[in-house]
């Protein structure tokens, strides 16, 4: 990073919100996934007027910027590439306005998906996206990666929450991308943008749906001797016509390590259990509960435990929500995969998964969204083994593989950034990969957004390879 | 040859077309070449809760096939049962059940569509759940087929309710909408006029007569209405923020419908042109210029953004 950037940046929006250390560049050179890129300063914007700031000095420069909430992304969305300034939202994290009677709220980027729940609660509402990292990623990097959670099975992911998006574009222009009006004119800009991995333009304040809580909630835990017992009666359970509000499988292995971890008595002989949960008024809550623990049984449940009070309910979901904290206590370091499959292939392609994983002698465990087909193999391995990570990186390029063969897609909700930008032929053709490309274009036609993610990079246009440690595909 | 690629061939890389949908509320142009799309149901998976089916396909033979299996799809049909899966995707409009079942754009997992340029595109996926790539089925929904004529879709299925109970409230004045709100759980719809707060509710039967007694208890005596309120004699449509419903009911008692908690209201009134910014027209123009830079697909169709 040459001096008169850094010089231009700090009198943008002061020196104490323009980091140039070695620790922060390093820290900032990744998300949660392993790949590694490079950082050439992190900036802290403290309102809309400085993100504005930092981009017009970035188009000045012709440099690339990389939006960032909190790091947890898993597919290299944030890990900036050959020297890009970071846009952190860390100081964006005001929950600006709360309309009960219309349940929606106006919030930051940077606010915390739990926190907004937290504030809102009070009101007996939530925001219904609840990814597994929602205690700290942010609602911004949950715009970008339209990210999905457990209850996102009967509410819809991010995008179905999302009303409108301000934001600033590459040029430097601040635009309202839908609205709180539910028509808007023109073309859907709002839903195109939702999901669009930071490579739109910086997501500046966002208009959520808030989503009044439950007026009762069951939630059981169902186990089978074998996996494919379990998947079937996730199909059961929706071809009767029921949409449960949660849908989690887990299988033996995850079971051990969870219990091992958090003591909730759960049945680690099990080939795999099964959390539903249904919410809802009473009368059809009562009524699916009994329902499903009928097919549960019908598809061989051997037990089926029934939360007796909020205290166990929380037990059994602290069960599914630590299971990575559990997986930690294995082996240090894990990949956490993530691929969607009709479900009536669940079974067949969990058989696979094990096979891939036996092949290259990895230890797997699955902890997943089996209501919409979501798998997350979760690879755990310790990287100072020699060669382990050649071994992982085939094994996750074969569950890409086989899920797609399925029918099935790259990502449910992690994204595609880097990690499996170059898949996505897979499942895209050369058409189908230039159309998106426009859709870039129309919002950036500068290409300075978080440039080299998503679409596979026409051959001969830059080295993004060269700069990424750890990009596997 | 496979009905999307013969719908392309037809649509041709030249020349202005129209494509015509069941033609319930836009006509064609008189001189433009029209386009019929590809109509069937392709596959069904009630397990799965998908439909794939081509644009020209019925909404009604649509629904007969998935209420065999207990299912519907929520593309706004209720009160145009006539048109066509690409006509009720093109155009995007909601019916007044919004407010519990979600909107159309919801509904839309994978779409093939045909660009201006001739070209078969596919955006999206099979599954309930994917974030591969760029949303193009969201840009899609609404868009009056000026990025692409689509060809095919696969849709998003839900259970049909158990029960669905339209109920009508007097005396709903402006300082008690809210609290009539405030005591619903997830209705789906309130509509008002100022004086009538009519209130659709769908699920467990018990559950909703549970509502009716909680509603009374409250002060709001309701009576079982056959359907909403009639919305054919309000030909207009406003789009207005929620939180302003209220005062925009209270300035025109009587005059106007509105779809509280959505913002919809149906009016005597022709909707007031809107504001548009230049830096949001020109990615509309961007998008148009890339998808169809000869303007050729549907022309005139549209708002004022879409051109
Ligand atoms: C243990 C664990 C569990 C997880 N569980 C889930 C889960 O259940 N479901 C799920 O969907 N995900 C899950 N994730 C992934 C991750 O938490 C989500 O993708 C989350 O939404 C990322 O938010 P973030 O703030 O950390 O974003 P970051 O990682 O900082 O960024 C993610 C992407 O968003 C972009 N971005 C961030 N802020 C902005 C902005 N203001 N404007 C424009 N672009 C922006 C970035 O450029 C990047 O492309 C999990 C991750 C971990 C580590
Ligand atoms: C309550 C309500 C009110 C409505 N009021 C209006 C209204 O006032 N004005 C209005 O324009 N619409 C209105 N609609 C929308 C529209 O009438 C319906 O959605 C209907 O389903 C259209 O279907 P159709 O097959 O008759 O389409 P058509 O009437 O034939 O076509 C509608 C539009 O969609 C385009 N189209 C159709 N099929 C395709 C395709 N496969 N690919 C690309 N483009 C396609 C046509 O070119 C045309 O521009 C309303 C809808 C509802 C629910």
């Amino acid at each position: 990073m040459t001096d008169a950037v850094l010089e231009a940046l700090r009198s943008a929006i002061g020196s104490d919100g323009v980091r140039h250390n070695d620790a922060e560049l390093r820290l900032f050179a990744h998300d949660a996934s392993n790949l590694v890129g490079e950082a050439g300063v992190v900036c802290y914007p403290r309102s809309v007027d400085d993100v504005r700031r930092v981009i017009d000095v970035c188009r000045h420069f012709g440099i690339a910027f990389v939006a960032r909430g909190a790091g947890t992304g898993l597919a290299g969305g944030a890990t900036p590439i050959g020297g890009a300034v970071v846009i952190c939202t860390t100081k964006m994290n005001r929950i600006l306005d709360v309309d009960v009677s219309s349940r929606l709220a106006w919030v930051e980027p940077g606010v915390l998906n739990l926190d907004l729940t937290r504030h809102v609660g009070r009101f007996g509402l939530h925001f219904a996206p609840d990814p597994s990292s929602q205690q700290s990623c942010s609602i911004g990097g949950n715009v970008a990666n339209n990210s999905g959670g457990p209850h996102c099975l009967s509410e819809g992911v991010t995008s179905a929450h999302v009303l409108a998006c301000d934001v600033v574009l590459s040029d430097g222009s601040l635009v309202r991308l839908g609205g709180e009006e539910p028509e808007s004119e023109g073309f859907d800009l709002r839903g195109a943008f939702v999901g669009s991995e930071g490579m739109f333009g910086v997501v500046t304040a966002i208009c959520v749906r808030l989503t009044p809580d439950p007026l009762d909630v069951r939630t059981m835990l169902l186990d089978f001797e074998t996996v494919r017992a379990g998947t079937d009666t996730v199909s059961a359970i929706i071809a009767a016509g029921m949409v449960p509000a949660a849908l989690e499988m887990m299988d033996r292995l995850c079971l051990q390590a969870v219990e091992a971890y958090i003591h909730a008595g759960l049945p680690t002989d099990a080939a795999a259990a099964l959390l539903v949960e249904v919410a809802g008024a009473p009368s059809a809550v009562a009524a699916d509960a009994e329902a499903i623990e009928r097919i549960g049984r019908q598809h061989g449940a051997r037990t089926v435990r029934i939360a007796r009070d909020e205290d166990e309910r929380m037990l059994l979901w602290k069960g599914r929500k630590n299971a990575f904290g559990a997986i930690a206590r294995i082996k240090p370091n894990y990949y956490l995969h993530d691929t969607v499959v009709p479900r009536r292939h669940l079974s067949d392609v969990l058989d696979h998964v094990y096979r891939i994983a036996a092949e290259e002698d990895l230890m797997v465990l699955n902890v997943f969204h089996a209501g919409d087909g979501n798998l997350h193999p979760l690879l755990v391995f310790d990287k100072r083994e020699p060669g382990v990570l050649d071994r992982v990186h085939r094994a996750g390029a074969a569950i890409v593989e086989v899920s797609v063969a399925h029918g099935g897609v790259l990502s449910g909700e992690h994204g595609i950034g880097l990690e499996k930008r170059d898949f996505m032929p897979l499942m895209f053709s050369e058409q189908d990969l230039r159309a998106q490309a426009w859709i870039r274009e129309a919002f950036d036609p500068l290409g300075l957004a978080n440039p080299f993610k998503v679409l596979p990079s026409p051959s001969g246009c830059g080295d993004a390879h060269a700069h990424v440690e750890g990009l596997w595909v | 040859m496979n009905p999307i690629a013969e719908f392309a061939a037809r649509i041709g890389t030249t020349g202005e077309v129209w494509i015509r949908g069941a033609g319930t509320r836009v006509e064609s142009p008189g001189d433009v070449r029209t386009v019929e799309a590809p109509a069937g149901i392709r596959s069904f998976e009630p397990d799965e809760m998908t439909v794939t089916c081509g644009a020209g396909t019925r909404l009604s033979d649509l629904d007969d096939v998935l209420a065999e299996r207990g299912q519907y799809v929520n593309l706004g049909q209720l009160r145009h049962p006539h048109g066509t899966v690409g006509g009720a995707v093109a155009t995007g409009w909601n019916d007044h059940l919004r407010l519990g079942r979600g909107p159309v754009r919801d509904s839309v997992l994978e779409v093939h569509v045909v660009t201006g340029r001739g070209d078969v595109v596919k955006g999206g996926g099979p599954t309930v759940k994917n974030v591969s790539g760029f949303d193009l089925c969201r840009l899609m929904v609404g868009s009056h087929g000026r990025l692409g004529a689509i060809a095919e879709v696969t849709l998003r299925t839900r259970p049909l309710p158990k029960a669905t109970r339209w109920l009508s409230v007097d005396d709903v004045d402006g300082s008690r909408i809210a609290d009539l709100v405030a005591h619903l759980y997830r209705p789906s719809a309130v509509l008002w006029n100022g004086f009538v707060g009519w209130v659709c509710l769908e699920g467990h039967p018990s559950d909703i007569e549970a509502a009716r007694t909680e509603m009374r208890d409250h002060g709001f005596s309701n009576e079982e209405s056959m359907s909403g309120p009639d919305l054919d004699a309000l030909p207009y449509r406003w789009s207005i923020a929620p939180r302003a419903v209220v005062a925009h009911v209270e300035e025109r008692p009587g005059r106007v419908t509105a779809e509280v908690g959505v913002g919809v209201v149906h009016s005597d009134e022709v909707p007031p042109r809107r504001n548009t910014d230049a830096a949001i027209e020109a990615i509309h123009r961007r998008l148009t210029d890339s998808f169809d830079p000869e303007r050729r697909l549907n022309p005139g169709a549209g708002d004022g953004l879409i051109r």
